[in-house]
Order: C-alpha cells, then structure tokens, then sequence
C-alpha cells in the first residue's frame, strides 16, 4: 500500500512539476506583456527598495515577507510572483530544497544585483571589555564564547547583565541567516567549513550563541531597530551595513550614541538577487533593475556598480570578489542546527 | 481546582472584564471613555482600538490626519477613528467576539499597550482552531517599567550611585527591621505597593521580574524554577510586605499624591513597580495623566525617582496592528498602513514625548520630558527582562493566586429601601444585581482569606447598635463561602442609609483586631447618601479615619466604597476611600455592579 501511495504522489509531482514549468504564475508561457502587472515578493530588508520600484512604477505590485515563509512556499506551491527580490543564497536554498522533492528548477539566471558587507553594530563600552576579554579580539567567535555570560565576570558592569547578541531569526530572515553563517565562519576561521566540521565545541558555542539571543517580540522591528529604540534590548547587533548605516544615519544623536559599527576580517559580503519565478517575466525584471532597480538599492545603502554610496556607507572599504560566506547548504544545515537548540 | 489553561482563559476574560470597566479610577489600563464617533462621511474608515492612555494622543493625531492631503489611498479619502478601548478588554473582544451595538465599530487597527496582547490573543484564537488576526506591529511609542521610589528612601538606599536590583527591593521588603535598617525608623517597615497581575501589565511584569529576581535569572524562566521550594518562600516573603494589591499603578500614585500633600507620603508605601511615563506625570503633578479642563498640575514636594532595575526591565511597546480580519477590506488595510505611516513622522512621534512616553521612531530622540529633572534617566535600562513562555506565565498568575498576601475583609452591604428600586431591564432590583455580583465575587477570595458580612440601613436591629447586623461575623471564606453566599441571598430592602455610622464602626472593627500579616479592608456598598441626623458630620468621620491611618506606626485599614446607582453620593464616598488610602468605584450604573465587584476584590 505504501508503494502504491509513493507512485501515486511521485506522479502528482511530475504532473505538478510540468505545470510549474509551464506556466509558472499561472502566467501562461510566453513574454510578459508591458500591460501586464509585474508581481514581485520582497524579503523585508528590501522593502523599501521594493516601494521605490513600485513607487516608479503602477505596473509593479509588490508583497513582503520574510524570506524563509517565502521560501517554504516556493518549494511546496506555486509561486504566484513574477519576481522575488531576496538575498543569497535563498534561491540556492529554494533549488536544492526542490531538487530533493522531485521537482524541476525554478529560478536561473540569479545574479547579485547589489552587494553590503556584514557588519556588527555594537555598545563601545561592551565593545572594548570584549576586545580585552577575548585573547584574539573582537570576533564572533568571542562573541558566542562569552554569549549569555553576566558581564561582570569578564569586566563590564552589573548593570548590563548578560553579553546578549542580536541576531534576527535565521530560519525566516534572510539576513538574520547570512549573520548565522557569518559567526560560523568566525567560530571556524574560516568560510569554507562544511557539516563534518559542526564537532561538539561548536555545538556547545553554537547553542551558547542562540540562547544568549533574546526571544523575538512580536514587532517588525528588526534587532537593530530594537536596539535603538529600547536601550538595553541588545549589547551588540549582525547586521549589513547597508541597514546600519541606513538605521544609524537617520536616528536621533542621543540613540546611535555610544553605538560603533565593526567591520570583522575577512569581510563577509551579503548580495541582493532578483530571481525570475516566471521565465516569462525575465526581460521585465531585468528592465526593472536597468531603469531604477540599481538607484533604488543604492539610495537603501548597498554598493551597486555605477551607483553613488548612500551615507552610511564606508567608501574605503573595497569589497572582496568572494561573499566569505558558507554556500546555502552549509547554511540551510546551520539554520536547521539553530532551530534545533532548545533555550 | 482549574487547570493551567483554563486558569489562563479566566485571566483574560477577568482583565478583560475589569479594564472595560474601571469606571471611576482610570488606570495603566484605564477608564475607556466614550465611544461617541465622528462622521466619516464616505471616506474610508480605519476603526482603531487605543488603549486609553494613549486614546487623547490618538485623537488628537486622527484630527491632524482627516482631512489632510494624505490622508487618501487612489484618491479617496481615510478617516482615522480611534475609540479607546483597555488592552485586556479589546483582547477578549477580539477572541469572544466584537459586539458592534455595544462596544463600537471592530478595529482595522488595534494598539494595545503591549505586543503580548497581540500574543495572547493569536494564541486565544489558535486555541479555538481559528487563524491568528494579530501581525507583527510596528511599535508606536515604548515606556519601561521602572520601580518608583520616594526620593528621600531611595537617596537613603544610595541609588543611584549604588544599583538597586528587584532582588534588592524585594530583600527589603522581607527585611523586618524596616527603614530602621537604614537610618530611618520613622518610616516604619518597607511597604510595596504592587498591582494585581491578572488585570494590570505593570503588575505582571513586576512578577515577572519577581521571579527573575527569586531564581536569580534574567532570561528562560522554565516551570521547574517556579515550583522550587525557594522560589516559593522568596515570593510568599514579598508578598506579606504589600501594601493592597491595586488594580492600577493609578491608585497608588493618587494615593501618593494625596499623602504628599499632607506629608505622609514617606509611610504610605515605599516602592511600587509602575511605567515610566506614570512617573513623569506623576512628577509633573499630573498622578493620572489626564489634566481636567481648569486642573493645574502642581509637582509634588517630595517627587519619586525612577529605579532602572540592575537585572534588567520590561518595555511596554504600543504596538499598531492591522488586524488580518475577515472585516478588514484590502482597501482598509491600505489605509491603514497610511495612518501608521503618518503617526510614524517625525513631527507626530514629538508629542508622544509630551505625554512622557520614548518615541517608537529612532529618528526622533528622546528628549524632555523623559529626562533627569522629572526623576527618570533617558540613558537606562542598560538591559531587558525576557518575557517568559506562556506557559510560564499561566503557572506564574496561578502561583500568585496562593501566595498573595492574605486578606482581612468585612463586606458591608446596604439594604436600604432604595436598593429595592428596579435596575437594569426593570425585571431586577438593584439589591438583586448587588447580591449576585456579590456571591459571584466571593470565588475570587482564596480559601485563607478572612471574610466577613455585614448589612446595614437604619433601625435595622432592635438593640444597639441598630443600624447595622453581622450576618456573617470574620472567618476565613474556606469555612464559611456557601453561608455569606446564603446570607446576602437572602436579603431584602429595607428603610434608610446610616453611611456615615456603618462606616465608622465597620473601620474601628477591623482596626481593633488588625491584623499585620493581611490586608485589612471593607468593602462598602451603597446605592444612597447618609440618611441618619444622628450621625451627619462627614468631617468627624474623616478625621477619624485619617488619625488612624497616618504615620509610621499605622495599622491601615482601606475603606473601598462602591457607589451604587445613581443617586450613590460618589463624592463623600471617593472622600472616604481616599483617607484611608484606597480607591472609590463607581457603579452608578447598576449592570455594571459585577465588573465592579471583580475590580474591587482585584485589590485584595
């Protein structure tokens, strides 16, 4: 019987997967008509820029989510978007996920469109007792080590309580994952590191980590946002610098004072893709970036070939070819690992 | 014995309850205010639940925001339409079921003082198999909750050179030398004054924080820590040094106002756990945030001093929720996001600084009058308080429900002719509405607490004294619940109202058999004024409540009147409460008498 129950569902995937790739979106094949609506999903990090693009455009409609809700739809349903607008590796993430149910490829042609480096916003007093605390300096990897620890044992005050990082929730935020796989490779050295190397110091540092990360509240408001607007929220924060220089350019003096943003060694690199879920979409999302997709991206803080920096953004860092990031199946592991670790 | 869930679903149908009342006192979670709705003629409406400390701000914003040029979605018009409507009470509608006719219009945005109500209530409809309504919102205004301290004890206590933790205030609590252990007999023990956490948010996250405090945490609270027998101890120790359990942080600050003005705010009570905009205004010399039309706030002489707990605190983070409801229209939600958009700027997010609360909007800073001058350090808390699981929480509130403080208290009920007028749809009298709230609220005392009946109406008794019977002398409800409940079912109206003796004798009673390790207190009903020539002098009777009630060695008994319908003489009655410290309600409607009988025992 249960053989029979997998042919039958191997074949309801087939047919799903044939008419996924016919006519994904419901779109029908062919090229996108310019009369068309042009449907894009927006992780929420790139809400903004997606709201200049539709702001330029009547043509473009746009809906928001976190990247991992987006993901789990774009591998058990079709996808009701023309276009999705998210950071990598998700895409990859999305691929492999389907490649495993069976069903054909989604996306092609996903390349970075826009690129920040990974940063830390971080209290300077807490900054300095971790550069004195920790024998290599400042790292993730010393971060996660005295995660959760009273920092009156390694030297701050009483009042600060505990070293608490802010991390956004890695199983849905796109950045929130990207920081995940940042601090791996700082806990490694490394950014090559693959699934046999999670040993058991690293579950230990890894599960120090996460329990030191405050519970999420139920607000849209990112880590840093937190940060900011409720002293004492957080000690330090992963971010791209394209957030924290956004976020700290426009707050009040007396919120970013005392706030310093870290750039770690080897930088690591976040890049924005507009993947094509309809192949018939494709010119459009490409004339989309041409016209004001670039502009937009670089007004919200990331480096875009071409595009003046927004303030915020360091002009003598020159960013490394490579992402110094864990490829999407070490990450997709390690966001498997964080979801696993119970506080 | 409830179980955890079902203890949780009373929680919320209580605070529910008692924040849609709360009819005479305002509150963290106060007074709803009217429900009378402009026009929107035929632009789209965005309906808005605000909790009421922020209901003024809101209209004041939605006036700003109608009829502005941007306030239009494709060229339509958006009318903003903020109804006040207390946290708890909005989180009960919102699961149970929104009542049009009586609660006004269902909100497209709701903003409630905390995103946990947003929690609660998704987790109330999950429990019921329905798809949660509550999104992530977008902060609006944020306060943390900070212990308020007079400002000589807590310059006593060295602060703030010298950080002062929970575990610190509640140490003190416990200590049985008093103030005397800091160089200050004169103000008597160290008194806490704490709300009750199944209605008020202050109150729970001061519980919240208590536990921390007893299990030396500051985050992952699990049910093990809370069953330790240690645990258990530290928190019956805290509890026996209360003060009353309010059921707002706004009665202790009114009642520290009035004790300022006659010097003895210093043995009223030493700390209680409040938002840091109650402060602010209570600093200002506003104790409950609304200024009436000719009040003048006059600062306090001896002002509190905000203490940033040293483990950490809790936000309120007055969240905006568009509500993902079958009643919100696409076009609605859009217009929503507009309003939340325009409250957002910059320009609008200044005046949440006006009524003491930190702007949500970092662009904005935090400025006067969240500063030192007004007793508050806009640089703290250096760290935050976890909130807890829910199951954590459920098991927290049914803990508290044994630990509390025990109480001591004498209900006295009027039965005086008038009582025997028709109330409601006319089918009931109002003695018939006042005897079932009453039985009703006799299951909120626990089985310890000491509970006594007594009614009263002129020449009720043939001998001495006449005017009032002890149906049910003082023991502890455990023993005697079904017979006060047989007692006050059988009353019946009678003749006058001698207010003025039953509460004079009703206070010397439980003054001559105080008793320190509870709360003293009467609860009196009446639906009329004094009606005795015998006993007229509302002035000798406040003198001898006041005498009795002040300075350090004080045995405090709290009168809380309950002035029942209409032609209650809510005046002399909230004069009453407030001499012995305590708090008036207002039940002038009588279908309101059970709500308020909830309010009342919350104190307890």
């Amino acid at each position: 019987m249960k053989r029979l129950l997998a042919l039958v569902a191997a074949a309801a995937m087939i047919v799903g997967a044939l008419y996924v790739r016919d006519g994904v979106g419901g779109r029908g094949g062919g090229v996108l008509a310019e009369s068309e609506a042009l449907r894009l999903i927006c992780v929420t990090e790139l809400q903004a820029v997606c709201e200049a693009l539709r702001a330029d455009d009547d043509d473009v409609e746009i809906s928001v989510q976190e990247a991992g809700l987006t993901a789990a739809e774009l591998v058990q349903e079709q996808p009701s978007a023309d276009g999705w607008l998210t950071l990598q590796p998700w895409p990859e993430i999305v691929e492999e996920a389907r490649r495993r149910e069976g069903l054909p490829p989604l996306m092609s042609d996903v390349s970075a469109i826009g690129r920040s480096p990974l940063v830390l916003v971080v209290q300077e007093d807490r900054y300095a007792v971790l550069e004195a605390t920790c024998s290599g300096g400042f790292s993730w990897r010393c971060v996660g080590g005295q995660a959760g620890r009273p920092w009156s044992e390694i030297g701050g005050e009483a009042t600060w309580g505990p070293v608490r990082p802010g991390v956004a929730d890695p199983e849905r935020n796109a950045t929130g994952l990207l920081v995940l796989g940042h601090a791996a490779s700082g806990f490694f050295g490394r950014a090559d590191f693959s699934t046999r190397d999670f040993d058991s110091p690293f579950a230990t540092w890894l599960g120090d980590l996460k329990r030191a990360v405050p519970s999420a509240v139920s607000s849209t408001a990112t880590p840093l946002k937190q940060m900011l607007q409720r002293r004492g929220a957080y000690d330090l924060v992963g971010t791209t610098e394209a957030e924290a220089g956004h976020e700290l350019a426009r707050a009040a003096p007396d919120r970013r004072e005392g706030l310093t943003v870290v750039y770690l060694e080897p930088v690591a690199v976040a890049e924005v893709v507009l993947a094509p879920l309809a192949p018939e979409a494709h010119d459009r999302l490409a004339e989309l970036m041409e016209e004001g997709g670039g502009e937009a991206l670089a007004q919200n803080g990331w480096r875009v070939e071409g595009q003046p920096t927004a303030s915020g953004v360091d002009p003598d860092l020159q960013l490394p070819a490579n992402t110094n990031i864990p490829n999407g199946g070490v990450l997709e592991a390690l966001r498997r690992r964080w979801g696993e670790i119970t506080r | 014995m409830m179980d955890a869930g079902h203890r949780f679903v009373v929680w919320l149908v209580m605070a529910g309850l008692l924040a849609a009342c709360l009819p005479d006192l305002g509150g963290d979670e106060g007074d709803d205010g009217d429900v009378s709705l402009e026009d929107p003629g035929d632009c789209i409406v965005v309906d808005m639940a605000v909790s009421s400390e922020k209901a003024d701000l809101m209209r004041d914003l939605a006036r700003t925001f109608n009829g502005s040029d941007g306030a239009a979605v494709d060229g339509k018009c958006i009318f903003a339409r903020p109804q006040s409507k207390a946290s708890g009470a909005a989180t009960t509608l919102l699961a149970d079921g929104w009542d049009e006719n009586a609660e006004g219009p269902r909100p497209v945005i709701w903003s409630p003082a905390s995103s946990a109500w947003g929690t609660i209530l998704n987790q109330r409809l999950g429990d019921k198999g329905q798809a949660a309504i509550a999104p992530e919102g977008t902060p609006f205004m944020v306060t943390p909750l900070v212990i308020a301290m007079p400002q000589p004890m807590a310059d006593a206590l060295g602060y703030p050179e010298e950080p002062i933790g929970f575990s610190d205030i509640l140490a003190l609590a416990r200590n049985k030398e008093g103030w005397a252990a800091f160089g200050h007999p004169e103000w008597g023990q160290f008194r806490l004054g704490k709300t009750n956490p199944n209605f008020s948010t202050s109150g729970l996250s001061a519980l919240i924080a208590q536990y921390y405090a007893a299990t030396g945490k500051v985050a992952d609270l699990t049910l093990e820590d809370l069953r330790a027998p240690d645990v258990n101890r530290f928190a019956r120790g805290v509890e026996s040094a209360v003060v009353h359990y309010g059921d707002t942080t706004l009665s202790f600050l009114n009642n520290w106002y009035r004790t300022d003005a006659r010097g003895t705010s210093l043995t009223y009570v030493s700390a209680v756990a409040v938002e840091e905009k109650s402060l602010i205004d209570y600093n200002r010399g506003d104790p409950d945030g609304v200024l009436d039309p000719g009040e003048e706030p006059l600062p306090p002489k001896i002002p509190l001093v905000a203490i940033y707990p040293e483990e950490g605190t809790l936000f309120s983070d007055n969240p905006f929720f568009t509500l993902d409801a079958e009643w919100v229209s696409d076009e609605q939600r859009q217009a929503a996001q507009v309003f939340t958009d325009f409250v957002q700027r910059p320009e609008n997010q200044e005046r949440v600084l006006e009524f003491g609360f930190r702007p949500g909007n970092t662009e904005v800073a935090i400025g006067d009058p969240v500063s030192p001058e007004n007793g508050v350090d806009p640089e703290q808390p250096q760290t935050l308080l976890e909130v807890p699981d829910p199951p954590v929480m459920v098991n927290m509130l049914d803990q508290w429900g044994e630990q509390r403080k025990s109480a001591r208290v004498l209900l006295v009920m009027d039965v005086s002719g008038s009582m025997g007028d028709p109330a409601g749809d006319g089918r009931e009298t109002k003695l018939d509405l006042a005897k079932q709230a009453a039985i009703e609220a006799l299951d909120q005392f626990k089985n310890d607490d000491e509970v006594g009946l007594r009614i009263f109406s002129t020449d009720l008794a043939p001998e001495e004294p006449t005017d009032y019977i002890d149906l049910v002398p003082i023991a502890p409800i455990g023993e005697q619940r079904e017979r006060i409940a047989s007692a006050i079912r059988g009353l019946i109206p009678t003749a006058g109202t001698p207010l003025y003796t039953v509460a004079e004798d009703s206070y010397t009673l439980l003054q001559e058999d105080f008793d320190a390790e509870r709360i003293n207190a009467v609860v009196l009903l009446t639906d009329g004024r004094n009606e005795d020539p015998r006993n007229s002098d509302i002035d000798r009777l406040l003198e001898i409540l006041r005498s009795s009630n002040e300075g350090q060695a004080t045995r405090p008994v709290r009168i809380f009147p309950i002035a029942y319908g209409g032609d209650a003489d809510l005046d002399v009655l909230r004069r009453i409460a407030e001499t012995t410290n305590a708090s008036a309600y207002d039940a002038s409607d009588p279908t309101t008498i059970s709500k308020v009988f909830t309010a009342v025992i919350s104190n307890f």
